[in-house]
């Protein structure tokens, strides 16, 4: 069978289960127990008419015999229970089988009725009276007391011969099997057979004697208990699932509340959040912390939302001079001066998106994940001189020195990426620089990392800037002047990309005199 | 016709400034919203061109701050293009809404039409008895047939049009003709004014010695 997906059925279902198997477990137990004090009583009840019978029939049978105390039986009645019908003084010497007491009880015959069942035998402790001698033949003599115990009420009696055969019984015509008897066990036994019960035991010679009743209206007595059991734990196995219901179905209402508003964040509406009623428990710390990620989820997507848009804006302004540009001058005829002039205002505007498409794709690269090229182990030292000459001439052509301050140090980058961010760095250091400034480039071991810094001479950024370079499109002037293709987006490209590579990049800047970059990135140490 | 052109990419501005010239319009042109703002305060313009995106007061601030006091048709200009974004411009009182990159002549059809609504008048033409003035195709007909003005007598002639009954006084048309590119001497407004007569009507315009012009 498919269990139900459904988590609170499932629960439910798991619980029933549980709760149904205790349930049960008891209710046998219960019943078992109390079936076994009632069948002990009875057994018990049995043996001890049995002796009696027994002790009758000895009497009877034999001659008068010296009154003697009998210890041994009384130490094995339990719970100092007087020895009714027990003809005392009477009594015929104890002695024999005494020594058996307590024996093992292997190969007791069990009765067909089913199993004699544990904690069976009071009767275990009595004994017979002795050998009775051989009955004297014809019909038995009993007592009226003795047979009113043993013939009445329901009770009934058997007593074999030596040879085995039927003596007397007294359920005339019911067919009374002769119990097996094993031999020279001479404790009294008892056994079931169908709706009756039996107490036996034989003397040495073979003899045997059973007292037996019916059993039925204890049965009877059973099956009532049985039936109460049953109500009772149905109705508590009901009570339970009805409980479990409503404590599932309370448990499960935040996660319902948690799916839904997760339902509806999913549909687009990034601002909604989760109701947290109670923050401290299990499903409240899962709220907290959804909603956290939602909070996450919302401002990277506003974040992308505004970078498309600032993206698209970048991309359409000089697009609309590209197209102004050419309508306005295709409006009428020109002299070659004014087409010109046309040209190179469309030319700028061109450039300028070719720097920005650029720009968008490295970052789209950066945002992707992918590299250029796989990560490689480069001497920096040696990597950040060839880049420099690379990069010299546009210091030149802005009139800037470039100083060289390179240590020997190895790191496992790729060498693309740490190219956007030197090139990109480096061209802030010449555009931001004062006419004549200085650029000071360097890189040194520094703990785990190697540090790369790149110091200009220029106008420094306003502290309040400091936190908001590294944005997409942010421009410290506010104005745009995008000569030199610069499109706001350099930094963060440094940032990007440095950040792929597992480093950081930080500023520190005073106006008026300068800023510093620092670009670390973690460190092959030497081995 | 005195357009202002509140736009920070210089480039678009210089563009933008000479083809509006070519239409007939006077152009002021301002590079940030502050200037544009105070421009705009000072002079009646018969429209702006304002750019969202701008310096130091963004097209929206200078909108809000514009419209204390002045009813200046505004013509929006940005690369935004959410829906929230032109219903915002729109809300806050522009005219009308632009997105770059746009095509000149949607341009040019934009600013006629929130000028003629500025002036009062929706239809594309004005009908001066025998004089009909065509808005669009900024032309005059005299009697169906359609007379050569040049691009200075007809912006003269459109905007005594637009102001019918009211006396024009000619700082006020300097003030809407002539933008600080123009360094046309003052008597050539009577020049002009002549040659309209002459094309089309003696009694067209009406001469107020000493205080302006008139159209009844």
């Amino acid at each position: 069978m498919r269990l139900p997906r459904s988590i609170r059925w499932r629960l439910l279902l798991w619980f029933g289960f549980l709760l149904g198997a205790l349930l049960a477990g008891f209710g046998a137990t219960g019943y078992q127990l109390q079936r076994l004090r009632m069948v002990g009583k009875i057994d018990e009840d049995l043996s001890s008419r049995l002796a009696a019978l027994g002790s009758e029939l000895r009497l009877n049978a034999g001659p008068p015999r010296p009154p003697r105390p009998r210890p041994g039986f009384d130490a094995d009645m339990d719970g100092g229970r007087p020895p009714r019908h027990l003809p005392g003084p009477g009594a015929p010497a104890a002695g024999e089988g005494q020594g058996r007491q307590g024996s093992s009880p292997k190969g007791r015959p069990e009765g067909p009725g089913g199993p004699g069942g544990p904690g069976e035998p009071g009767p275990e402790g009595f004994r017979p009276e002795g050998p009775p001698p051989d009955l004297p033949p014809g019909p038995l003599v009993l007592s009226a007391e003795v047979r009113k115990q043993v013939d009445q009420d329901g009770y009934y009696f058997a007593v074999w011969g030596q040879d085995g055969r039927l003596r007397e019984n007294s359920l005339a015509g019911d067919e009374l099997p002769i119990p097996p008897r094993v031999q020279r066990d001479m404790r009294t036994l008892v056994r079931s057979r169908g709706e009756r019960r039996e107490a036996y035991h034989f003397n040495e010679r073979g003899g045997g004697l059973l007292v037996g009743c019916s059993i039925a209206p204890l049965l009877d007595e059973l099956h009532a208990d049985q039936a109460r059991l049953w109500a009772a734990g149905l109705t508590v196995l009901a009570v339970g699932l009805t409980g479990c219901w409503w404590i599932t179905v309370r448990s499960l209402r935040p996660i319902e509340e948690i799916s839904n508003a997760a339902r509806r964040i999913a549909d687009g509406e990034l601002s909604e959040r989760i109701l947290v009623d109670e923050p401290r428990n299990e499903l409240g710390g899962l709220a907290a912390v959804l909603n956290e990620t939602f909070a996450r989820l919302d401002q990277a997507f506003s974040r992308q939302v505004r970078f498309t848009a600032d993206a698209s804006h970048e991309l359409r302004t000089p697009l609309a001079m590209m197209i102004s540009e050419a309508q306005s001058t295709l409006a009428r005829e020109r002299n070659a001066g004014e087409y010109r002039e046309s040209l190179e205002h469309c030319h700028d505007a061109a450039q300028r998106m070719r720097a920005l498409v650029t720009a968008l794709l490295d970052l789209a690269r950066l945002d992707a994940g992918g590299g250029g090229q796989p990560a490689a182990e480069i001497e920096l030292a040696d990597w950040l001189d060839e880049a420099l000459d690379r990069l010299a001439p546009l210091a030149r052509d802005a009139g800037c020195k470039v100083e060289r301050d390179l240590e020997p140090v190895r790191v496992r980058v790729d060498p693309v990426r740490l190219g956007l961010a030197i090139t990109n760095l480096f061209g802030n250091a010449v555009h931001y620089n004062r006419p004549g400034g200085l650029i000071r480039v360097g890189c040194r071991p520094e703990g785990d990392f190697v540090l790369i810094s790149v110091e200009d001479t220029g106008q420094g950024i306003a502290p309040r800037n400091l936190s908001r370079i590294f944005d997409r499109f942010f421009r410290a002037d506010s104005s745009r002047t995008h000569a030199q293709g610069r499109v706001g987006l350099g930094l963060a490209i440094c940032q990007a990309a440095v950040l792929a590579e597992g480093g950081s990049l930080s500023v520190t800047s005073r106006i008026a005199e300068g800023s510093t970059f620092s670009l670390r990135l973690p460190r092959i140490l030497p081995a | 016709m005195k357009l202002l052109v509140v736009e920070d990419e210089p480039a678009l501005l210089r563009t933008l400034g000479r083809a509006l010239r070519e239409e007939g319009y006077a152009v002021d042109t301002a590079e940030d919203g502050t200037e544009g703002l105070r421009m705009a305060q000072e002079r009646d313009y018969d429209a702006l061109v304002l750019d969202v995106m701008l310096p130091l007061l963004d097209g929206w601030e200078v909108l809000r701050r514009l419209r204390l006091g002045k009813t200046t048709p505004v013509l929006m200009l940005t690369a935004r293009d959410a829906t929230q974004d032109r219903v915002r411009g729109l809300d806050q009182g522009a005219d009308d809404y632009l997105i770059k990159p746009f095509d000149l002549p949607e341009l040019f059809a934009r600013l006629r039409a929130i000028i003629r609504r500025g002036a009062g008048t929706a239809r594309p033409s004005i009908s001066l008895g025998d004089v009909q003035l065509d808005l669009n195709l900024r032309r005059a007909e005299h009697n169906g047939v359609p007379v050569a003005l040049t691009a200075r007598e007809y912006s003269i002639l459109e905007y005594l049009a637009l102001h019918r009954g009211e006396l024009v006084t000619r700082t006020e048309l300097y003030e809407h003709l002539y933008d600080e590119n123009s360094d046309t001497l003052s008597n050539l407004l009577d020049v002009h004014v002549f040659a309209i007569r002459k094309k089309l009507r003696q009694d067209l315009i009406t001469t107020r010695r000493g205080q302006g012009y008139c159209i009844q």
